[in-house]
């Protein structure tokens, strides 16, 4: 029997390297009638984190005065989870092409929240039981070496799930 | 531009466990219609056998020693080529083609990880197909270093099939 992969976690930072990647993710779902899985993962905010957020952007704007410190936070995570969410649902959108049938290959968006991005991600493999996770890497310095991200390095040590690295190329 | 890949380069250990990878490499090539290039690469004889080598030199003379070379390698290429056989006739009763998509056999010499980018090169693969080992419990080196390495310098695409047991 030769391999078939069904479900596929596409990792994302949201950075340039992962879109690149994504390309790859697609290009497998087309040819195995997968579907692909984005999975991004907000790390767990901590009380400062959330004044720096507060002040630098328009986050919990909407969030009333009178609640507590830990309600403060829940909200103003909740709201990021959902901007990441309508960011990848458009960058989807993008990448799979204009028509509705092109979204059949999404199988869902998730943005996790969390202490370990390596630990999210690899649970959310378990959970959704995924037969292929893309990473992209990106290449900087002088070396021009390529640097898979100590994330996507560390879920590699430990997942005994096919993984695709795909490098960006610039 | 979603990517197709055409020149995919599969890199075995010739360990037994190595045929869930190269089942994976085959079933990219089946779907893609890709070629697969299979590469062995026997490390380079460390320095500290050097003056073993120059002895054998003395003794064999230049020519004889590259000869006897030339045979191993054919012979490692002839294991793979009969390893490959079986696998075919075991494994892929269900797609006995399947096999058909080895390009070539590939049976290198030198530091693995510079002769693995520098086949790529070659063969402008468009994938790579490694299998990572698990090693023993607390191990750091999951991973391999030879993968690691590849995976740090290399511009393709890489899949890594970690066969766990």
């Amino acid at each position: 029997m030769l391999p078939e992969y069904r479900k596929i976690l596409y990792a994302t930072d949201l950075s340039q390297n992962a879109r690149a990647a994504f390309k790859h993710a697609v290009s497998f779902a087309k040819t195995y009638q997968a579907k692909i899985y984005l999975v991004h993962v907000v790390p767990t905010l901590k009380l400062h984190d959330r004044e720096l957020i507060l002040a630098s952007s328009g986050f919990g704007a909407n969030v009333p005065d009178i609640i507590s410190d830990e309600e403060r936070l829940k909200a103003v995570t909740a709201e990021i989870v959902e901007k990441i969410r309508g960011r990848l649902a458009r960058f989807a959108k993008e990448e799979l092409g204009g028509n509705e049938s092109d979204l059949d290959w999404l199988g869902g968006i998730e943005v996790l929240e969390g202490v370990s991005p390596t630990e999210e991600i690899l649970s959310a493999s378990e959970r959704l039981n995924v037969d292929l996770l893309v990473f992209g890497s990106h290449s900087k310095g002088v070396l021009k070496q390529t640097f898979l991200g100590s994330v996507a390095e560390k879920v590699l040590e430990r997942t005994c799930r096919p993984f695709l690295v795909v490098p960006l190329v610039d | 531009m979603i990517p197709k890949y055409q020149s995919i380069m599969y890199a075995t250990n010739l360990e037994s466990c190595d045929q869930e990878v190269f089942r994976h490499a085959l079933g990219v090539a089946k779907r893609y219609d890709a070629k697969v290039h299979v590469v062995h690469v026997i490390p380079e004889i460390e320095a500290s056998h050097q003056q073993y080598v120059q002895y054998l030199v003395s003794m064999m003379g230049e020519e004889q020693l590259k000869e006897l070379g030339e045979n191993s390698n054919r012979e490692m290429i002839n294991k793979i080529q009969a390893e490959l056989r079986v696998f075919a006739d075991n494994e892929l009763k269900d797609h006995p083609e399947a096999i058909k998509a080895v390009a070539s056999i590939g049976v290198l010499h030198g530091h693995p990880a510079e002769r693995i980018l520098q086949r790529a090169d070659e063969i402008d693969a468009d994938l790579l197909v490694f299998g990572t080992h698990p090693q023993e419990e607390g191990s750091f080196d999951f991973l391999g270093s030879v993968v690691k390495r590849v995976l740090r310098r290399t511009r393709r695409p890489v899949l890594v099939i970690p066969v766990c047991t």
